[in-house]
């Protein structure tokens, strides 16, 4: 489960590119090829620069996005998990 | 399991240059999308199979082909080969490296290089089983992906039907109903370019479709000659009740021809490449999603361009 401590990355075999706004996704290992909406291309987009905790891009999100802390802090988490369970990001063991 | 440890009893051996001992002096040349691709160090066997097989080269095509692609064969012994008791296995290895592409099959290794050109050899200890055992179409396959992409084209899996109009082409993964929408159309005495693989090229008059002689389950049967036709629409075949033709953002259909770019797209040092190209391609001849209801409604919607 995705907390706001939980540190995410991305993973190594997903190699993205940004399509008019949208991401195309590449997962190499598994030969899947996924589409992500212009929140999951900013995540990859911050997760390369660095590794950070789902608070962190909830952050840098809000500064982005003209969406409220409230609904970011209550959907980003799920979205999270849920690139997670695409096998695009994954959660650092620390 | 790594790199070729089901097909060969030494993966370690694997040749680095494109040398050995050929199979005869023989050279056949196939062509087809504008291209050559020539055969050389055959038998007799080999080269009379590979005659058989792709028939009489085509006429030659009205401008000047690009340089012919020569392909070298090379005998390998038996004993290089993993003997489980398989009589046939379809699937390859691949190996991607910057500059070349490493290939280990039933029977066959496969090197295709691109520096300082795009080059390519072929090592087995097949004899009248090249072209029977599709060692040879296999590999051409693979081939012709990259040579087209070199050449600003590319390599779809798809099934592509012409009329008066021009080419239409329907892809999708297995299952998606390419065969199904192949043998409908032949029934209904429309020209099948092929149920399985079509290229694809970018030209200053629009984008066209190569048949190709790789036909699939449908065979050759489709009728028509092997040549260009301007493609008229690109669809992703999606099976449901009723015909629908909508279209995809950019990202969606790029992902979705990705999907079906054979050979090349899971090559890491091609891929941005491959993206771009298929990028340029939906920009010339939008992707649009096509519910294909299982009979030949769908045509309906085609020739009007209409969108849901």
């Amino acid at each position: 489960m995705i907390e706001a401590g939980t540190i995410l990355k991305k993973c190594a075999d997903a190699r993205y590119r940004n399509v008019g706004g949208e991401g195309i996704v590449v997962r190499q290992t598994a030969g899947e090829v996924l589409v992500l909406n212009d929140v999951g291309v900013r995540v990859l987009e911050l997760l390369e620069a660095a590794d950070l905790s789902a608070s962190a891009l909830v952050d840098a999100l809000v500064a982005e996005y003209a969406v409220d802390r409230a609904t970011l802090e209550q959907d980003v988490p799920a979205y999270l998990q849920e690139l997670v369970d695409a096998g695009v990001v994954e959660c650092r063991v620390v | 399991m790594s790199f070729g440890a089901s097909f060969l009893r030494h993966p370690d051996l694997f040749p680095a240059r494109h040398s050995g001992e050929p199979w005869g002096d023989e050279r056949v040349a196939i062509h087809f999308a504008g291209n050559v691709y020539v055969w050389d160090g055959l038998s007799a066997t080999q080269a009379a199979a590979v005659r058989e097989r792709f028939g009489p080269p085509c006429p030659p095509p009205a401008e000047t082909p690009a340089a012919a692609l020569e392909i070298r064969v090379f005998r390998a012994s038996v004993e290089d080969f993993v003997d489980d008791g398989r009589i046939w296995a379809f699937d390859f290895d691949l190996d991607y490296a910057p500059d070349a592409i490493r290939f280990a099959g039933f029977r066959f290794l496969g090197r295709l290089d691109w520096t300082p050109r795009l080059r390519a050899a072929l090592w087995t200890p097949e004899d009248s089983r090249l072209v029977s055992h599709a060692i040879l179409e296999n590999f051409l396959r693979a081939v012709v992906g990259y040579h087209l992409l070199e050449q600003g084209g590319v390599l779809l899996h798809s099934a592509a039907v012409a009329d008066a109009s021009g080419a239409y082409l329907f892809f999708g993964p297995s299952g998606a109903g390419k065969s199904t929408i192949s043998r409908l159309n032949h029934a209904a005495g429309r020209m099948v370019l092929s149920d399985d693989m079509n290229a694809l090229r970018l030209t200053p008059e629009g984008v066209v479709v190569e048949r190709l002689p790789f036909a699939g389950d449908f065979g050759q049967k489709g009728g028509g000659a092997v040549g260009s036709y301007p493609a008229r629409a690109l669809c992703r075949l999606h099976k449901g009740p009723e015909p629908v033709l909508r279209p995809l953002s950019p990202a969606a259909a790029v992902a979705a021809l990705l999907g079906c770019a054979p050979f090349v797209n899971q090559n890491p040092y091609w891929q941005d490449k491959l993206i771009e190209r298929l990028q340029a391609l939906n920009a010339r001849l939008p992707v649009r999603a096509l519910t294909f209801a299982l009979d030949d409604r769908f045509w309906d919607l085609l020739h009007r361009g209409e969108i849901s």
